[in-house]
């Protein structure tokens, strides 16, 4: 297992600079997200394919009847399974969780789980005695940053595109039954899912401190240079602030945070990382500009699930024969 | 002589390079399996895994749903057994080749498990070629189930599925009488060893070297669409000059 990348201090210095100018190595501006692809697979149900630029992860939701915890009958199960494998990144080690790992599936289960994106009561069969369990497995394939919001999005793709078999519960009592029906036999009943979560990943470059560091000039001088100024200037120019790094730029930003946000304008989650503090205005901007990304992904996501309805609705056979009722 | 019924076959497709941060990656998809594999090496090895005059070879196989368990763990030696000897370990001692399988879909019904290891066999042999592992010679693997299911009348009609989507294994499943998982080395287009044979059922020894037989044809033709998939990798690379 080799060990992890370090950029070498001439790309550090390349590319603080270069964003000092306000440019991307990629060419792309500060909160322009990368290509966001999400492909369906049509054969079954719930399995994503999301490429986010060169980042490439697989959702697969799945589901099966089990036994509900004893302290809460009334709710089904949720299990989102995060593990990165060595083909993401070969220093990914099998079988072992690295802290970055740690991380992005904290922030996964944070965005989606613990937001109540999936209802959990709705997967309730038979109270305290059966329900569903349903599980996001998470299959990182390449990684070039971003993994948490591509990560995010294939779990949220994937829990609206999912559909589990229809059920019915027989007898009375004690003797009830359920009786699952296949797919092939009946209309597949969809999740409720209550709300999309899409997480949006903003990296922090101190530029200021960049700045000095290129002109070979210590933090003492520029320490200096505040005080003969009296009034420290705190305008916008001293943090960049760039929305879905690259692998290259999440090595080396000096801080980040994951904002998860919905299209209700709803915050989900966020969670702040790295040494680097930041004002509240910055905090709010990035808000504001997650919202706004949140908006354009649920839009894509929406957009390739009536693609994917059309292609197997052919006939409008699906909701001629479906039972379920609208909500 | 015919002692199987006729045989129906799905095609297989197979991408290669495709992800950017390992060596060799490649995609195998027959029937409704789906496989990816990624290959990174020859690279550091950890300290207590370093072999002196060969190689390590690392294989990780991962499940489409759940953790990994005694079927991933089987799929993993079978993996083993079939590359291992084909790659030149020699060439690069103390580094480590490690292969990761991704089950995308197994394409397989629960109580089998053979098209996921045909699958993951050629799958991985793609990826070794793209990632450039000195290989000494071609691996292609299929799965053969044979079946029978009896009329009213009391005949039986026989019949064999070769790599079966999963909707053709459930119609039949009750009637499957073995399934077999093979796999052959070949050079130059033709076989020249067998590598892998996996059996599970009831079969008579006619039925085994039928099955020999028609496997042997499949790989030649897997190793036809491997050969397409690889030319045109090379070509999209650039390097080739018809």
């Amino acid at each position: 297992m080799p060990r992890d990348l370090t950029p070498s201090t001439i790309e550090n210095t390349f590319v603080l600079k270069a964003l000092t100018e306000r440019i991307r190595l990629d060419s792309r501006s500060f909160n322009q997200l990368r290509d966001l692809d999400i492909s369906f697979s049509s054969t079954e149900y719930g399995v994503v394919d999301v490429k986010l630029g060169r980042t490439r992860v697989i959702a697969r939701i799945s589901a099966e009847i089990t036994q509900p915890y004893a302290d809460r009958p009334y709710d089904g199960l949720f299990i989102i399974a995060t593990e990165i494998s060595p083909m993401a990144a070969p220093t990914f080690e099998a079988g072992r969780k690295s802290e970055d790992e740690l991380v992005i599936s904290r922030i996964v289960e944070k965005s989606i789980r613990r937001s109540g994106a999936l209802d959990t009561e709705s997967l309730c069969i038979i109270s305290g005695e059966k329900c569903w369990a349903v599980r996001a497995d998470v299959h990182f394939l390449d990684h070039d940053g971003g993994l948490m919001d591509a990560a995010c999005i294939a779990v949220s793709a994937g829990l609206l595109h999912f559909r589990r078999p229809d059920i019915t519960i027989e007898g009375v009592g004690s003797r009830r039954e359920v009786i699952v029906h296949p797919i092939t036999e009946r209309v597949p009943v969809p999740l409720a899912v209550l709300h999309v979560p899409v997480c949006v990943t903003f990296s922090f470059f101190d530029v200021r401190r960049a700045s000095s560091a290129i002109s070979g000039r210590t933090r003492n001088d520029e320490a200096k240079d505040v005080d003969d100024d009296d009034v420290e200037e705190e305008d916008d120019s001293s943090v960049a602030v760039l929305v879905d790094a690259t692998l290259q730029e999440e090595l080396l930003r000096h801080g980040y945070m994951s904002v998860t946000a919905n299209t209700n304008r709803e915050i989900c989650q966020i969670q702040k990382g790295g040494d680097m503090p930041v004002d509240v205005g910055v905090l709010l901007s990035c808000s504001e500009a997650a919202i706004m990304v949140a908006e354009k992904v649920t839009k894509l996501i929406n957009k390739r699930l009536k693609e994917d309805g059309a292609r197997r609705n052919v006939g409008n056979l699906l909701v001629e024969a479906r039972a379920e009722n609208d909500r | 002589m015919t002692v199987l019924g006729p045989a129906q076959r799905s095609p297989a497709t197979a991408t290669t390079a495709f992800l950017y941060r390992v060596d060799g990656s490649a995609s195998w998809t027959v029937g409704t399996a789906h496989i990816i594999v990624s290959v990174s090496g020859p690279m550091e090895v950890n300290k207590r895994d370093e072999l002196p005059d060969i190689a390590t070879l690392e294989i990780v196989v991962r499940p489409d749903v759940g953790v990994a368990s005694t079927r991933e763990q089987f799929l993993q030696d079978r993996i083993r057994r079939v590359v291992g000897p084909v790659i030149a370990l020699e060439l690069h001692p103390r580094t480590l080749i490690q292969i990761v399988v991704q089950i995308v879909q197994s394409g397989d019904t629960k109580t089998l498990n053979t098209i996921a290891l045909s699958a993951s066999i050629n799958a991985t042999y793609m990826a070794l070629l793209d990632a450039g592992v000195p290989v000494r010679s071609t691996v292609s693997a299929t799965s053969i189930v044979c079946y029978g299911t009896s009329s009213i009348q009391g005949g039986l009609t026989t019949g064999v599925l070769i790599d079966p989507t999963r909707p053709e294994l459930e119609k039949i499943e009750k009637d499957i009488t073995s399934v077999h998982t093979i796999a052959y080395e070949l050079k130059g287009g033709q076989i020249e060893r067998l590598l892998l044979s996996e059996s599970v059922g009831t079969f008579t020894e006619d039925e085994v070297f039928e099955c020999y037989d028609t496997a042997a044809k499949v790989c030649e033709e897997t190793n036809g669409t491997m050969r397409e998939a690889v030319t045109k990798s090379v070509q999209q690379k650039g390097g080739w000059r018809d």
